[in-house]
């Protein structure tokens, strides 16, 4: 319950402050939101699971965010940027999909 | 459902070991291949959690002490700041992406209206530039008709003024359109039908050229395409799709407008050769074929429309 609140909270102050991200760092953007969902998803279902812990969270949900902006940004010194992209979102997209079909299955039983 | 609780024959205690699964060997038809690209897919698939969790979950079950009050609300606030930093996250995306579309229409609308300022002050000197000609013009003659060569002079210029397309002309003549084949109702090359997809540009710039030729041949004294009038310096040419006369695009149908002696006009056209190219174009291909004449056609001087620019979509 608290955490929903906090999500929402984040997010409408991302959309109040509305902050001009710099041109640099708007290529990491769409990145960081996966990375972000990945580690929310993946705590909701740890949370369903019944193992949640929140250093764990906290500490994949950094990293996730950084190595996948890492990630994207040697790629961009490399000349192959987008398909590292590519790769970061394949990766995390399925693990989101997963994480939410295991959600489903403890919500629905189905 | 990926595996959580570690096997039960190790003992308590110990870390947790995720079963190995990348660089194993395995023996396939005698040979032993490496089964990492597998293995790693099949992870990746099969373990969506990170397995920090299920570690956690180990190290923790071995003290089973209750947590501490300060324990809980150091692990909501970790927990508060990592949802509030993933909803701010999306939230500012969110807000710089609805912002930067608005930024780019509003540099379109812009150039736009600079367009549209433009145009209108074209059609502004245009129209500007014709009435002070026709003043020319109107004081040129009140000056040459004071005597009798003057008057000779006049009406010489009047003739070489519509020969150049210089002045709008009226008078009797006869009217040609011609257009391309109408696609077929339903004619859908995607929707799989076996007949020919049908000819949907039949009419070139060398017809209407041919047109326009065999009508000054048979003494025609202005024509005008689609309202474009053909002056001496007037071209017809393809550019892309559309046609071109005077740069100014014209689309099918084309209606072809000659001033002139209209019986001789509409003789010598239907037996010439482009005349009867037409009609073959007309019963073959099903194009669009009718001559008419006109007791009053009125025909602009050329380059009477501007040259402006139009917006698309």
């Amino acid at each position: 319950m608290i955490p929903a609140v906090g999500l929402i909270v984040g997010i409408a102050f991302g959309l109040w402050l509305d902050p001009t991200v710099p041109l640099w760092l708007q290529p990491y953007l769409p990145i960081a939101i996966v990375a972000a969902l990945d580690a929310v998803f993946g705590a909701i279902r740890a949370r369903l699971d019944g193992i949640f812990d929140a250093k764990v969270f906290v500490v994949s949900f950094i990293s996730n965010v950084i190595v996948a902006a890492l990630i994207v940004f040697i790629g961009d010194k490399l000349g192959v940027g987008a398909q590292l992209s590519t790769a970061v979102v394949v990766v995390l997209g399925i693990r989101i999909f997963g994480n939410a079909a295991a959600i489903r299955r403890h919500v629905f039983r189905a | 459902m990926p595996e959580i609780n570690p096997p039960a024959r190790q003992p308590m205690g110990a870390p947790y070991r995720p079963p190995r699964l990348f660089g194993r060997k395995v023996a396939h038809h005698g040979q032993v291949l490496s089964d990492m690209s597998g293995a790693m897919l099949t992870s990746l698939m099969r373990e969506t959690l990170d397995p920090g969790y299920a570690e956690a979950a180990r190290r923790r079950r071995g003290k089973t002490e209750a947590r501490s009050t300060s324990g809980r609300i150091r692990a909501l606030a970790m927990v508060l700041t990592g949802v509030v930093a993933a909803g701010l996250i999306v939230g500012i995306a969110y807000a710089n992406t609805t912002r930067a579309k608005p930024a780019a229409e509003r540099i379109r609308a812009t150039l736009v209206g600079r367009i549209d300022g433009l145009n209108q002050s074209v059609m502004g000197l245009q129209k500007q530039r014709d009435i002070l000609n026709s003043k020319v013009a109107a004081r040129r003659n009140d000056l040459l008709t004071t005597t009798s060569a003057g008057s000779s002079l006049v009406a010489k210029v009047t003739k070489l003024e519509s020969a150049s397309a210089d002045v709008a002309v009226k008078g009797p003549g006869i009217t040609i359109i011609v257009a391309d084949p109408k696609p077929k109702e339903g004619a859908d090359p995607v929707g799989g039908q076996a007949t020919a997809p049908a000819i949907d540009v039949l009419i070139t710039d060398r017809d209407l050229q041919r047109v326009v030729n065999e009508l000054w041949l048979a003494h025609a004294e202005a024509i005008a395409i689609n309202g474009q009038r053909i002056g001496p310096t007037t071209a017809i040419r393809l550019a892309g799709e559309a046609i071109l006369v005077d740069f100014i695009a014209v689309t099918s149908p084309y209606k072809i407008e000659a001033i002139g002696p209209t019986n001789d006009l509409q003789t010598a056209f239907a037996s010439s050769a482009t005349g009867r190219r037409l009609l073959t174009y007309q019963s073959v291909y099903g194009a669009k074929l009718t001559i008419s004449s006109d007791s009053k056609l009125n025909l602009p001087a050329a380059l009477a429309v501007p040259v402006t620019a139009t917006v698309i979509s």
